[in-house]
């Protein structure tokens, strides 16, 4: 008797732990909920968004030969990682393969949050052959992004002035510029295809034909990669 | 086969059954492949300023549309999500023409 009680009631404990489980199977197979809402802070900057036809530079900066038998991609964020590969290992990259016609190399801008968003989008309000110069000051120092990404959306315009005063644009159009949404929609673009074509979430990151390095940390990585794609 | 066997055979199939189901939820079905990477990552190379990896709020025009969303407020969002439809092509075309091998999209 003992026995056959001691059986149902380790059955029913057991019964009980089966159908959680089970609850919590069929709970994860439920349809994600259709539309998130946006957060407050994003909704107080895109109120201020304007939708003004401002010409601005859709091109991509090219570095190096159109015959130089490798292209690369190097995914350009507004991040700490950023201003350690273009401190440390760009310059060298540069004239190692791109000045001697073996790479070209493509800088490409990607937003990381909607700082960068609006960053980015006011550096393409500069004439094109200053725009490489641009995100190269924008990333000069680690504390200009670490900076701009502590204060708020709102307070990036004046943050990005402190790097565009330096170039041929106006405190007004800048603040135009970094608010437009044809603009903000390249960049989106450049975001969206980077992370759909290449699974790119971070930055900086190399692809050299279909192979992505995420976060590059030294010269001698991305030469190994690019001399074997050399030897291809 | 006692009923304790037969529960945990039934739950066992009913859960084999759900798995697939769940995953196939949870795996992109709305075109992210993966971009909304929450905005923590502090690196790995020594750098020591702001995070090199995607916040998820910067993915949120993908798939605004004018029919639903957060309402008057959104239209921004849908603006800017028709603007990067449209710069998408143009960037795939300037890929393509600076010799970039462009994988299908995943």
């Amino acid at each position: 008797m003992n026995t056959r009680k001691h059986s149902v009631s380790s059955a029913g404990h057991w019964l009980a732990g089966a159908v959680a489980a089970l609850t919590a199977t069929l709970a994860a197979a439920q349809p994600a909920p259709a539309a998130a809402k946006l957060p407050t802070d994003l909704v107080e900057l895109v109120a201020t968004f304007n939708d003004e036809a401002i010409p601005f530079n859709d091109q991509l900066v090219v570095l190096g030969k159109a015959d130089a038998k490798v292209t690369a991609v190097l995914v350009f964020g507004l991040s700490g990682d950023t201003s350690y590969l273009m401190d440390r290992i760009f310059a060298r990259l540069k004239e190692k393969y791109v000045d001697t016609g073996k790479l070209r190399l493509i800088v490409y801008d990607f937003p990381l949050t909607w700082h960068d968003m609006q960053a980015l989008a006011g550096f393409r309000c500069l004439p094109a052959e200053q725009h490489l110069a641009a995100m190269q000051a924008a990333v000069r120092y680690p504390s200009f992004a670490d900076g701009m990404k502590r204060g708020s959306y709102m307070a990036t315009p004046a943050r990005v002035w402190s790097v565009l005063k330096d170039f041929d644009i106006t405190p007004e159009k800048a603040e135009k510029c970094m608010r437009n949404t044809a603009i903000i929609g390249h960049i989106e673009a450049l975001r969206r295809t980077a992370t759909n074509t290449w699974g790119v979430t971070r930055a900086p990151s190399l692809i050299v034909n279909d192979r992505v390095i995420a976060s590059p940390s030294s010269l001698r990585l991305i030469e190994d990669v690019l001399n074997s794609a050399l030897k291809e | 086969m006692t009923m304790k066997s037969r529960l945990a055979l039934t739950l066992l199939l009913a859960g084999l059954l759900a798995t697939p189901f769940a995953l196939a939820q949870n795996s992109g079905s709305d075109g992210h492949s993966g971009s909304s990477a929450s905005g923590d990552g502090a690196g790995s190379s020594g750098g020591d300023g702001a995070p090199g990896s995607s916040d998820s709020s910067v993915s949120a025009t993908e798939g605004a549309s004018g029919d639903g969303g957060a309402g008057e407020g959104n239209r921004p969002i849908e603006r800017i999500n028709r603007h990067a439809i449209k710069s998408m092509v143009l960037v795939r075309q300037l890929l393509a023409q600076a010799n970039v091998a462009l994988p299908g999209a995943r």
